[in-house]
């Protein structure tokens, strides 16, 4: 009896290796197909982006591009800024990728100095203020975000809600805030920026300040908003468009959101923008130029702002609806590139709080 | 000269060309442990480490969770085995597959479920809360984070690395211990205590420390059961910065540990291994009577939580999917099937690349030893860190081909060789040694003895230790992130993207996939391990005589 | 007679071991012979049969076989060039194969049209002629035996090892079997150097002997020659049921309480000097009497004879062999008179030094 199910088996795994080997065979785009390294200028059917934002938010805009140029196909490697920009650098004797979109303007500025990006004036960026792009005109930003504080409103009135950052080491809140841990670049940025605004000591003092607060730090921004959204804490520091995407979740989407230090006497919402930059050497050049000016169209740039509730840098682009406008709150104003060079120690901030 | 054959295994000793192959495959699998130690000793002085204090709960997590899974799996695995193999329970031969069936579906999907079900304010706390009206701080599951909701997920879905060699132990060991502890009429516990445990130790230790390296390399249930340890800080490390010093630095007690847990894995095991003995007679199993439902219970308990729960979890997304259209089909099925080619053939060049430092473990004296063990030091190494050498090592030398598949192949090979050698070895180790001499002393070269006696008679394991890499590769997660080229996409890596931001419907149809995948593989094992060839031929012996 | 194997001074001692397994071995296995390496276990005898098969090298020494060195100078030839065949304690079938199939294993240097008809030829000397077809499980125990050595014997080696080739046999079929392997490795015209730790066996197929203690040579002979004049106190008592029986000498004498014994081929010892005869219990007889100063302890009934223990007046006890018509209750008194026509070893210390006859025989 044993005898035959162990022919059966064998059978089995025959029959299993045909299946596999004809149906993958069989599949015109198998991986091993079309992953070999393109050469370089010229063949212009792929294009190639490295996304540290996900892949579900940048997808629809691939769509748009793919209708509007059909003879080229879009692969995209969708990971963590740093994750990436340290692939770019690894791949810099024989560049994989074409595009790099970031979620961190710091990140990009940081990754520009290693001059692994090729500078390409992207047409119809004119109206973005200068400080939203590379002066060598290696990147551009895309879009622009705000950190914010959402609240659950089951568990906090909206009188009640911080209206600095500063006020969440208050006691009161302990153990009821959720944020993105010290791996986390938006984070990591408004540290960068609080350092330079308000000085170590007080930096220092306000992240363990935190840490004393019992604030549970997440992997991600979406679990912290899952928190909030549920009532697991009443209180996460995210970006403002988590807060958003909360709201219009079908369910858990009681919450409120507060731009903080937003008014007079105070330091001004953070702010930190997305940016897209073309790889030095890029395979498929011609089309990372032509990618880049479509993240630029009014329609594209539209996407962004309906589907993640971003703030458009293109001038006449309206938000979506019921978001705070910018320009009627103060925000921080700051030149960026001075604040990349305190990543770095940033991170080491956050960590010597013990921020994991 | 006498020490240079103890080195190298003058006597029987391997053909020349596995000599060329193992040493080819240490040197490949040594990739990450060096680059590892490169990079941290680059790193030391310029590279901040986390303060002392993180340092310090780092440790004390990653010590608790792996040595928790490791208690727990054994627990587990070893009742499993117990009740399944040697006793009257009802259905063993369904319990059987049942036991094993947590192999086909990856602990991080099985973390995801556990954690929309019964995180505060879950899927069971809202329906505790809506229907029966509970408010929501008497509810208990605050306790589903940290170690021991880490350890229970991890335990629950890799405790078949214990109840699969312990139940093959009990299915061959020799009896005649346990027949003369019964004849001398001592109770089922003394004997359970004095005989049963101590035949099984080496196998259900050996298992016990797999789940434990397990634990060590982890990233996605302490992840989702926000538990720090080595493993996630070493990824946030690395996402957090473009420097890769930190990681690396946080990288180096890893391998020490798993080093030393894989030298104590051999200590344990003992070089002789249970080789299947002449008298070989099928056990009398022990009568439950009463205590039978409780077993029942026990087992369901365990499968449900381990099984049954992610299943259903999983189909119950799949109906809230929105609608049919929002899931690509074709590009899912081309993915599945991707995915399914790539892993058979890895998993067919990593078992054969095996083969060598298996043998040498075998009969290549000091150094065969040696380099395969070294080349063991990865085993617990976060899939973050065996990429990134991976793509180092590949920029460094062969530029050309990154971004091809050739570096997560790599990667693929490096990461779970370990455990096929480890495969191959048991595999080998049935084999009685008299066997190979016997072979060699009859005129013919290693290498036909290697054909036509050695590979033909450890087929049953190597195919069981294939299914067993096919399973652990098609679940692989954090290398297929970092490494795949951009086009490339696995079943792994659609189940972590949409679920990492929270789109678990859109995850469920990649996940269920995945597990009806690994469910041939699961079988073809589960086949060999319950009809072992050898003592197939005891069995058929024993009738005629 | 050009030797087939020849080891001189052949030793091995594994890294972990206190002592030398094989310490300086030299021998040599002659054509057609039927030598046995006979030692208790731990003796190093089942190492000696893998250094000459080529499964472990030796330290130091040399072994050549065919008058080829199979190991110089540290320079080993591997087992599957040395043409000799191994008979291992469990047989080693491959289990995988039929009968028929492990043979043609071993007749890979025979063309492939020949291999047919040498199988059958193998299988006909060791009495298997239809079980060609059979896979090694449907076999019993001696019959997979007779397979290893069909196996073994196939390729016509010179010579064939075999490592305890009866331990895994019922004792009813052992003697059948050994004899048989006699008349396979005759008919073969093949010499063997055979593994046992039963001197019984050793006794009964063995051309010459070589008896291992701790790694060391302690004799090698014919049978009837390491049975009769062992040359150790360890051979004497190795190779059967022995008493060493306490004397000392007189002039030309040894004087023991069973009476003088006159040296035979030795020089006379200096006076008083201490020395032990050997006595087997076929050597004395236990004549009853009640006015003895023998006394009767200890019973066995063997069959064919009662064997007693004997207590002499000095306190020492022998054994003394009677006939199963009449047995002697135990306590029974009698005399104990020598009873051999062949001369008695006596030994100074361990080692032998010559053989004594009874000064006065009472038979």
């Amino acid at each position: 009896m044993s005898f035959t199910k162990t022919r059966w088996t064998g059978l089995g795994f025959a029959t299993w290796l045909l299946v596999v080997l004809l149906t993958g065979c069989g599949t015109p785009s198998t991986p091993t197909a079309n992953t070999t390294p393109t050469v370089a200028t010229g063949s212009n059917d792929t294009l190639v982006i490295y996304s540290g934002r996900s892949e579900a938010l940048l997808n629809p805009v691939i769509a748009a591009f793919e209708k509007a140029h059909p003879t080229i196909k879009v692969q995209l490697k969708a990971g963590k800024n740093n994750e990436l920009a340290a692939a770019i650098l690894e791949e810099q004797a024989n560049p994989q990728a074409d595009v790099f979109i970031t979620t961190d303007m710091l990140a990009t500025i940081n990754l520009a100095k290693q001059q692994v990006l090729m500078p390409y004036q992207i047409p119809g960026t004119d109206a973005i203020s200068s400080e939203y792009k590379a002066t060598d005109a290696t990147w551009t930003s895309i879009t622009t975000r705000a950190r914010v504080i959402m609240y659950n409103r089951d568990l906090v009135s909206a009188s009640d809600v911080p209206t600095s950052m500063l006020e969440l080491t208050d006691p009161k809140w302990k153990g009821k805030i959720a944020a993105a841990n010290s791996s986390n670049g938006s984070f990591q940025a408004q540290v960068a920026v609080m350092k330079q605004l308000l000085g170590d000591t007080q930096t220092t003092a306000w992240l363990t300040g935190l840490v004393a607060n019992d604030v549970q730090f997440f992997g991600s921004h979406s679990d912290v908003r899952k928190a909030v959204g549920s009532g697991e804490f009443a209180l996460g520091l995210v970006n403002h468009y988590y807060y958003e995407l909360q709201a219009h979740e079908q369910s858990d989407n009681n919450v409120g959101v507060s731009y903080p230090d937003s008014k007079a006497g105070q330091m001004g919402v953070i702010l930190n923008t997305t940016a897209v930059g073309i790889i030095k050497g890029a395979p498929h050049a011609q089309a990372a130029q032509l990618f880049s000016a479509f993240l630029f169209l009014p329609e594209t740039q539209s996407l962004f702002a309906k589907l993640n509730y971003e703030y458009p840098l293109i001038p006449g682009v309206a938000t979506s609806e019921g978001l705070t406008p910018l320009d009627s709150i103060k925000t921080v104003q700051i030149d960026m590139q001075s604040v990349a060079t305190n990543v770095a120690d940033a991170v080491q901030m956050m960590q010597s709080a013990g921020i994991p | 000269m006498h020490s240079w054959q103890t080195l190298i295994g003058t006597l029987r000793r391997p053909p020349s060309l596995i000599w060329m192959v193992g040493v080819c495959v240490a040197i490949i699998a040594l990739i990450p442990a060096i680059y590892t130690v490169v990079r941290a000793f680059e790193a030391i002085g310029n590279t901040p480490l986390p303060p002392s204090k993180m340092l310090q709960s780092l440790i004390i997590n990653t010590v608790l969770l792996a040595s928790g899974t490791a208690l727990l799996s054994g627990i587990i695995g070893i009742s499993q085995a117990l009740l399944i193999e040697r006793t009257t329970l009802f259905g063993r031969s369904v319990w059987r597959i049942i036991a094993a069936l947590p192999l086909a579906i990856p602990p991080y999907v099985l973390g995801i479920c556990v954690l929309a079900l019964f995180r505060p304010r879950g899927i069971i706390e809202k329906w505790l809360h809506t229907t029966l009206d509970m408010p929501y701080d008497t509810l208990p599951f605050h306790g589903i984070f940290g170690v021991w909701g880490s350890a229970v997920v991890l335990a629950l879905s890799i405790s078949p690395y214990v109840y699969l060699p312990v139940a093959a132990v009990l299915r061959q060991g020799s009896n005649h211990l346990s027949e003369m502890a019964q004849l001398s009429g001592t109770k089922w516990h003394t004997q359970l205590r004095h005989v049963t445990l101590p035949i099984i130790a080496p196998a259900a230790g050996g298992g016990m420390l797999l789940c434990m390296l397990y634990a060590l390399a982890d990233f996605g249930v302490p992840a989702l059961l926000r538990l720090p340890t080595f493993s996630t800080a070493i990824y946030g490390q690395f996402t957090g910065q473009i420097n890769r010093g930190g990681a690396a630095l946080l990288s180096l007690p890893l391998i020490l540990v798993t080093l030393a847990l894989i030298i104590s894995e051999e200590r344990l095991a003992g070089r002789g291994g249970v080789q299947i003995n002449r008298s070989w007679r099928p056990y009398v199993p022990h009568v439950l009577g009463p205590w039978h439902w409780l077993a029942q219970w026990g087992l369901t308990t365990v499968s449900v939580a381990a099984v049954g729960l992610p299943i259903g979890t999983l189909l119950f997304w799949a109906s809230q999917a929105p609608s049919a259209n929002t899931i690509a089909w074709g590009t899912l099925i081309q993915t599945g099937l991707g995915n399914l080619l790539f892993v058979t053939i890895v998993a067919t060049i990593t078992t054969g690349l095996a083969i060598a430092p298996a043998l040498l473990l075998r009969r290549g004296g000091m150094i065969g030893v040696i380099l395969t063990r070294c080349s063991q030091a990865g085993y617990a190494l976060p899939g973050v860190v065996v990429a990134l050498s991976v793509v180092l090592v590949v920029n460094r030398g062969i530029s050309t081909l990154a971004g091809s598949l050739i570096p997560l192949v790599l990667a693929y090979i490096i990461r779970f060789l370990p455990q096929a050698v480890q495969s191959l070895d048991a595999a080998f180790m049935q084999i009685a040694p008299a066997i190979e001499e016997a072979g060699q002393s009859l005129g013919r070269s290693a290498a036909s003895v290697l054909q036509r006696i050695m590979l033909p008679l450890a087929a049953p394991g190597i195919r069981a230790g294939w299914a067993l890499l096919f399973l652990s590769m098609i679940k692989e997660l954090p290398a297929t992130l970092l490494l795949r080229p951009a086009g490339f996409d696995t079943l792994a890596v659609r189940i972590w993207m949409p679920a990492s931001d929270g789109h678990f419907a859109e995850a469920a149809y990649p996940a269920l996939l995945l597990i009806v995948a690994a469910l041939l593989p699961l079988t073809l094992m589960l086949s060999t391990h319950h009809h072992p060839s050898t003592s197939k031929h005891e069995e058929a012996a024993w009738k005629q005589s | 007679m050009e030797a087939i194997i020849t080891l001189t001074q052949v030793s091995k001692q594994p890294p972990t071991a206190r002592l030398p397994i094989v310490n300086n071995l030299s021998f040599d296995l002659l054509p057609g012979e039927i030598l046995v390496l006979l030692g208790p276990s731990g003796s190093g005898k089942t190492t000696t049969l893998r250094l000459i098969a080529g499964l472990e090298v030796p330290d130091h020494g040399e072994i050549s076989i065919h008058g080829i060195p199979a190991f110089k100078n540290g320079r080993q030839s591997p087992p599957e060039a040395r043409r000799v065949g191994m008979v291992f304690q469990d047989y080693a079938l491959f289990p995988h194969m039929t009968v028929s199939d492990n043979i043609r294993f071993a007749l890979h240097a025979y063309p492939k049209p020949t291999q047919q008809a040498r199988i059958d030829e193998v299988l006909r000397l060791v009495g298997l002629n239809d079980l060609g077809n059979r896979l090694p499980h449907q076999l019993s125990g001696g019959q997979q035996q007779r397979v290893a050595i069909a196996r073994a014997l196939a390729p016509a080696p010179p010579v064939v090892l075999l490592d305890e080739p009866f331990s895994n046999l019922d004792s009813a079929i052992r003697d059948h079997v050994r004899s048989e392997l006699r008349t396979i490795l005759r008919n073969a015209n093949t010499s063997a150097i055979i593994v046992t730790h039963d001197q019984h066996e050793a006794l009964a197929i063995a051309d010459r002997i070589a008896l291992l203690h701790e790694g060391v040579l302690h004799q090698i002979g014919t049978p009837e020659a390491l049975f009769t004049q062992p040359t150790t106190r360890f051979a004497a008592a190795f190779m059967g049921q022995a008493d060493f029986l306490a004397v000392h000498a007189v002039g030309t004498h040894l004087q023991s309480e069973l009476g003088a014994l006159q040296f035979v081929t030795a020089p006379p010892m200096p006076n008083n000097a201490p020395a032990s005869i050997l006595l087997r219990y076929d050597d004395v007889r236990f004549v009853p009497a009640p006015d003895g100063n023998a006394v009767i302890c200890q019973r066995t009934y063997e069959g064919p004879l009662y064997h007693y223990r004997i207590q002499l007046p000095s306190g020492q006890q022998i054994s003394c062999k009677g006939s199963h018509d009449s047995a002697y209750a135990l306590g029974s008194k009698g005399h104990i008179t020598y009873n051999t026509p062949h001369p008695l070893v006596y030994f100074a210390g361990e080692q032998a030094v010559g053989s004594v006859i009874p000064h006065t025989s009472h038979a």
